[in-house]
């Protein structure tokens, strides 16, 4: 069953200089049980992308429907991640994991379950109490997890999530939100990534969406079927990510040089 | 010298110089101790109540050193320059009174300047073509001195406003732009990606206000708060009382009329009025900012801070 469906989607955005294309003609979709990641020079408008879809800001031309519905303000089925983690300094863990609960109006009995159950899923238990200043990068993004996973969101959507942590932890968190993925008593049924890391997406993806140098548009999408575990290793592997990175420095290039208005400041 | 003399000295001084230590020692350590409680994040509910029994007990002393202040002050005049005028000593009996009415003036200017200041400051820092328009206008408006308006407020309103509304106006002019400046930037630097976290939830409009932008603003409330209080402070000198010639005046009993009055009549009499009144706004405004802003603040710095 089609989640998500991206069609002839454009956005640009008024400035000094005129209108600037910051991404053109994208089409694809989101299937149930789907990860796909998104992946890109920095600039091509991925994360606008992953905005425009869960309806925080709305595309200048083409349509996003969610369960075939147009979505035309913030979608509740989904939740967002965040590269800074974007947690709330002034609240507990526990206030920053009830944060959207609370805006989706639940009562407060439900809340509170609600919310130590999703602690708990994010491995935050004795954390409760303690304010984001004094964890972690790596817990302080296992709370921004669990704040999207509380509301049980069928597509959780993740803006460049790992990439402010260290590898290791980064590493240990994705797993997690793979084994979060293929749990089906647990949220969310899909994930749709953003990332500037090919390796990343393709270990963790069933498919990678190749955008172009800005103005954006779908170079390729790349099916992977490599089993897993993944193994960053194998040649298999290897070839995946060679074509995926000689996708966007060819077409990235190409395009650019045909594309890119007068003046205009460069991507990135 | 025989040595024994000199042996005595020695041993005289160090019990002086051990008593001043271990006195010193046992007066600060409580001390140290209540600020280590204070410092200490507030999260634990224990903590929380030692730091109220420390600040409520910290506000008594003050008070009571204030108290005492004005009463030396007092009694030293009395002494050195012989009796205070049973006039003058009837103002300065009024003191305490007017402290609380200068205090109540400023909170009420304050609470005034906050509900202009804040929705201008939102509206200012979110809409950028409110920015555009509005910035100019109300930097051209901020670096007007105020006091140049005083005389007109005094002859034009006062008989509309009252002379007590005179003084609370005189006073936002006073107060309104720290608060406005400071709120204005501390909206601006709210990260993005909170109010964009929110927005994700499906928060807006009233909600998104005081989940977000209230508590993002909280430090540089803060901020702009203590020094509007100190810009306070300062107006009430003119505001509460202001002679303009010609029989037209405005005096209101507050601790900056007090002042007034002395420094006018200092030739008369006046003189330890002016001196009671002086110490008895700085002990006031040393009161407040220990007892109300520094609390504050620290839990501003520790919890509503952005790293």
């Amino acid at each position: 069953m089609t989640l998500i469906r991206v069609e002839h989607v454009d956005k640009s955005f008024a400035s000094r200089h005129g209108s600037i294309s910051i991404m053109q003609d994208i089409s694809f979709e989101v299937k149930d049980s789907d990860f796909v990641a998104i992946v890109g020079p920095s600039g091509c408008g991925k994360s606008t992308l992953l905005r425009l879809i869960q309806g925080l800001d709305h595309p200048t031309a083409g349509t996003i429907s969610f369960r075939d519905q147009k979505i035309d303000t913030v979608c509740p089925q989904m939740a967002m991640v965040f590269q800074s983690f974007a947690l709330y300094p002034w609240l507990t863990v526990a206030q920053n994991v009830a944060f959207g609960l609370e805006a989706l109006g639940w009562a407060p009995e439900r809340i509170e379950s609600q919310v130590e159950r999703y602690i708990s899923v994010t491995g935050l238990d004795g954390f409760q109490e303690a304010y984001p200043r004094e964890l972690s990068g790596g817990m302080r993004q296992r709370v921004g997890l669990a704040r999207a996973l509380a509301v049980e969101p069928a597509v959780l959507l993740m803006d460049e999530p790992f990439s402010a942590l260290d590898p290791l932890t980064a590493e240990s968190l994705r797993e997690e939100v793979l084994q979060l993925w293929r749990d089906p008593q647990l949220p969310p049924d899909a994930v749709l990534l953003v990332s500037h890391n090919i390796e990343e997406a393709i270990q963790l993806a069933d498919r990678v969406v190749v955008l172009s140098r800005r103005p954006g548009h779908i170079l390729a999408q790349v099916e992977v079927d490599l089993p897993r575990p993944r193994d960053r290793k194998s040649s298999a592997f290897y070839d995946l990510t060679d074509r995926v990175y000689s996708l966007i420095t060819e077409g990235g290039s190409a395009m650019a040089s045909k594309t890119r208005p007068e003046g205009a400041p460069s991507a990135g | 010298m025989p040595a024994g003399t000199s042996g005595r000295f020695r041993r005289a001084a160090s019990y002086v110089t051990r008593g001043v230590r271990t006195g010193v020692s046992r007066l600060s350590t409580p001390l140290v101790q209540l600020a280590a409680i204070t410092v200490r994040p507030a999260c634990r509910p224990s903590a929380r109540r030692q730091a109220v029994i420390y600040h409520l007990s910290l506000g008594t002393i003050l008070v009571l050193v204030w108290l005492m202040l004005i009463a030396i002050i007092v009694a030293v005049y009395t002494v050195f320059s012989g009796t205070i005028l049973p006039s003058v000593r009837a103002q300065m009996l009024m003191l305490p009174l007017a402290v609380g009415f200068s205090i109540s003036r400023l909170v009420i200017a304050y609470a005034i300047c906050l509900a202009i200041a804040l929705p201008l400051a939102i509206l200012m820092a979110r809409g950028p073509r409110a920015r555009r328009v509005g910035l100019p206008i109300v930097e051209v408006v901020a670096s007007f001195p105020a006091t140049a308006l005083f005389p007109v407020i005094i002859f034009e309103l006062v008989p509309y406003i009252s002379a007590e509304g005179a003084a609370i106006l005189m006073l936002m002019t006073g107060m309104i732009w720290y608060l406005f400046f400071n709120l204005l930037s501390g909206i601006r630097s709210i990260p993005p990606d909170l109010e964009e976290a929110a927005r994700s939830f499906g928060l807006k409009g009233r909600k998104l206000l005081r989940r977000v932008l209230v508590p993002g603003v909280f430090t540089a409330l803060i901020t702009g708060s203590i020094t509007a209080f100190g810009g306070g402070w300062n107006t009430l000198i003119v505001a509460e009382y202001l002679n303009v010639g010609s029989g037209q005046s405005l005096s209101v009993l507050g601790v900056g009329q007090l002042i007034d009055i002395g420094y006018a009549e200092h030739a008369d009499g006046g003189y330890p009025l002016m001196v009671a009144a002086l110490f008895a706004l700085i002990a006031t405004v040393i009161v407040i900012n220990e007892l109300i802003w520094k609390p504050l603040y620290r839990r501003a710095v520790e919890r509503y801070r952005y790293d």
